[in-house]
């Protein structure tokens, strides 16, 4: 690394992000939220440049609100909810 | 609706099909405060220095930045990490609070931050909002280290 860097240390903003990791509780909430696609834009990327875990699936079915059982129950290829914990 | 709205983004997201190595999972692993996905982000972020993490598991971010022996872990990921509550209090700028209210009591009636950040009464008193949501990243702040959040523009 040359002493003439500006930031050796770390980038207070990377000039070019490869992805945005999201965990699955953030993508339930900022996607629900509305606030996903401003967050997107804030850090000028897109969906194609995210990168979900694989288990939110799983995690969606715990997570939704309560008016959503008909949609997992009617609406898609999911097994029954039967270990929907919804608090 | 928020289900659509979380089906569509979710549907237009890669799965990440990378994994960290084996030492650093084992570092993670160690952790009781991390859980495996969280130690799979924290991991793949740790090795790839151009990748951003955002989550909402504040309690793995203290876990992580709080434990020695994962100190190294915390240094290669330092100023990559987006919070929820930064993201809320960045977004309450430049959207309508009542809106983003509305959506996130939608999504997470029972999420705690939700909950007393956006109770009818904050969301009546705009700049009281803001206070409290700038009192959440403060304190959020002073748990990680200054150094340790993405600074949002």
């Amino acid at each position: 690394m040359s002493v003439s860097d500006p930031n050796p240390v770390l980038p207070r903003h990377l000039a070019t992000v490869r992805f945005l990791l999201i965990d699955n509780d953030a993508l339930v909430l900022f996607a629900g939220s509305g606030l996903l696609g401003p967050l997107l834009s804030s850090l000028g990327i897109d969906a194609s440049e995210c990168r979900k875990i694989a288990s939110f699936d799983f995690v969606f079915r715990k997570k939704v609100p309560r008016d959503s059982l008909t949609w997992l129950s009617n609406g898609s290829s999911l097994p029954p909810p039967r270990f929907l914990s919804l608090t | 609706m928020a289900v659509e709205r979380i089906k569509l983004a979710a549907a237009q997201i890669p799965v990440l099909d990378l994994k960290p190595s084996a030492r650093l999972v084992k570092a993670l692993d160690e952790s009781p405060s991390i859980d495996p996905g969280e130690g799979l982000l924290f991991g793949v972020l740790a090795e790839h220095p151009a990748d951003l993490l955002s989550t909402c598991d504040r309690r793995s971010l203290i876990a992580l930045c709080k434990t020695a022996e994962l100190s190294h872990v915390r240094a290669a990921v330092a100023g990559r990490v987006i919070s929820r509550e930064s993201v809320v209090r960045k977004l309450a700028d430049t959207l309508t609070l009542a809106e983003v209210a509305a959506g996130l009591r939608e999504v997470a009636p029972n999420d705690n931050f939700v909950r007393s950040a956006f109770s009818s009464h904050m969301v009546a008193h705009p700049e009281e909002l803001k206070s409290a949501l700038d009192s959440y990243v403060r304190d959020l702040t002073n748990e990680l280290g200054t150094d340790f959040l993405y600074p949002l523009s």
